[in-house]
């Protein structure tokens, strides 16, 4: 067997730096265009969970005979269109929808404050505690008015633009994935590259998963809940809908976060026991239809992570970045887990190496 | 000037990881086209004198020798006397066990003793292949089986052989 001379060990550990060095340097670089410039990190993130989207339908068109790239303009274009399509049939109902809401906002926020003293009064009668809770509450409602009345067109406005940024974004990051992991791949140093070669593959494959599965079951739950609300002519049943599609996202915790707008309106509105039971239950039966059925068939065989685990990364995820950290929070731990174990495997396998 | 030297630097290279594969016997039998397509998912390894290509130990798939010398050794990984089994040279290819397994696995060591460049192929580009162009990935794994079987044989010969002789 050939050993390493001491000179040969300096060259080879010069270029592994050298290799290091170039790796840190572009991920720093890509990392801080990402966080400067404004809401590029959404259209990015959006623009990953496109691709992963839109991956799986790649193959099937290269295997009827297209190239990649007319397989990727094929399907962006049919993509784009349907959205196109569904914004133009869609638009009315959400403008309608965003307009009721800024009327009957003053409404609403009168409606809660009374809600918030009849709570007041009722702890004080039951417990004996004097609370304040309108002073306080006062000057959040405020702010949300304000949002509502004032911000939520230019908000709205804001999303688009990020929307539309991310599938071009998307675009490039499908085509020229396989040359930007090859680039990175050069720069893997020889004695961990099959490991990282690996590593990626399976990361690449269970985030597509993880992405694909809650997207899917996300859609279907929003779906399911604006079917339902509309059924008992419930209003804004496209916004519920869309927000109870975004809450789904995050385990445990989103599902109820989705549903407690449509509590609170109903309420205002006067909802009776019955009524709002009925509010209730569309919400129910579409959270039964996610774990009865959407769950076992397309979550189950993910990485698992313990409840606990799960609870306590969407809390973290949240204190960093709001309800964007709560969603990224799991599939970003899923990532960490299997490289760690990864690199574990590596480092037990190997520690009687010689070199 | 820079770009333009570039491009003929690419494809002069591309041009010859092509003609590489195709004189390797897993891939003969492939055409022009999805000889270029797998010369995109192919690594480039470069190997300085002494330096292993991988260990005893978990692996992922197969190398090619572009240019350069390697040595297979056995018994390099338990840190004691390692022995020489084979010198590979450009043109050899080894590790493609490795390919068929879901938990591949070198038995092992192998080490470049010159300067060496090497094209690696590994199972996800392997699996990757499958996935986009089943063809071409059926092609890829019957000459594969063949190799195999082929060795399987030849194994099975020498253990007849060597039961011959001890019952003698």
């Amino acid at each position: 067997m050939l050993s390493l001379t001491s000179e040969q060990k300096i060259r080879l550990k010069r270029i592994n730096i050298i290799k290091l060095l170039v790796f840190v340097g572009l991920l720093t670089v890509l990392g801080s265009v990402l966080f400067l410039i404004n809401n590029l990190f959404i259209s990015f993130l959006l623009a990953f969970v496109i691709s992963y989207l839109a991956r799986p339908l790649i193959a099937p068109l290269e295997r009827a005979g297209l190239s990649y790239n007319m397989a990727l303009i094929f399907i962006f274009l049919t993509g784009i269109s349907l959205i196109g399509l569904l914004g133009i049939w869609t638009f009315p109902l959400i403008s309608q929808q965003v307009n009721n809401l800024q009327a009957e906002w003053p409404r609403y926020s009168e409606g809660l404050l009374n809600l918030i003293e009849a709570a007041e009064l009722k702890i004080k009668s039951w417990l004996g505690i004097e609370v304040h809770l309108q002073n306080k509450s006062k000057d959040q409602i405020l702010y949300f008015s304000q949002v509502i009345l004032k911000d939520l067109p230019s908000i709205l406005l804001q999303a688009l633009s990020v929307m539309l940024l991310a599938p071009f974004l998307a675009f490039f990051m499908l085509k020229d994935s396989q040359k930007i992991s090859k680039r990175f791949m050069m720069l893997v140093p020889n004695s961990v590259f099959e490991m990282v070669l690996n590593l990626q593959y399976q990361i690449n494959q269970q985030l597509g998963q993880f992405i694909r599965a809650r997207f899917l079951e996300a859609f279907i739950v929003g779906l399911v809940t604006f079917l339902g609300l509309t059924l008992i002519s419930f209003p804004f049943a496209f916004l519920l809908g869309g927000f109870a599609a975004i809450t789904n996202l995050i385990p445990y915790i989103g599902p109820i976060i989705g549903g407690v707008p449509a509590v609170i309106i109903a309420l205002l509105n006067g909802y009776q026991a019955w009524d709002l039971s009925l509010v209730i239950g569309v919400y129910l039966i579409a959270q039964f239809i996610d774990a009865g059925i959407l769950v076992p068939i397309l979550v189950a065989r993910i990485v698992n992570l313990h409840p606990v685990t799960v609870v306590l990364l969407i809390i973290l995820g949240g204190q960093f970045m709001g309800i964007l950290g709560m969603i990224i929070s799991i599939p970003v731990a899923n990532a960490l887990k299997v490289t760690s174990l990864a690199v574990y495997e590596h480092i037990t396998q190997f520690k009687n190496r010689t070199l | 000037m820079i770009d333009f030297l570039w491009k003929n630097f690419f494809k002069t290279e591309e041009k010859s990881v092509e003609m590489i594969l195709k004189e390797n016997p897993l891939f003969e039998d492939l055409s022009k086209k999805e000889l270029r397509i797998l010369s995109h998912m192919v690594h480039r390894r470069s190997f300085i004198p002494g330096e292993f290509i991988f260990q005893e130990g978990k692996g992922l798939g197969m190398y090619i020798i572009i240019s350069g010398k390697v040595g297979i050794l056995h018994g390099a990984s338990q840190g004691g006397e390692s022995t020489v089994i084979s010198q590979l040279k450009a043109g050899d290819f080894f590790g493609e066990l490795c390919l068929a397994r879901e938990e591949g696995y070198h038995h092992v060591s192998a080490q470049a003793t010159e300067e060496s460049k090497l094209l690696g192929f590994f199972r996800p580009d392997l699996l990757n292949l499958i996935e986009k162009n089943p063809s071409t990935g059926i092609r890829i794994l019957m000459k594969l089986t063949e190799i195999l079987g082929e060795r399987l044989q030849k194994a099975g010969e020498k253990l007849s052989q060597f039961k011959q002789t001890r019952n003698h």
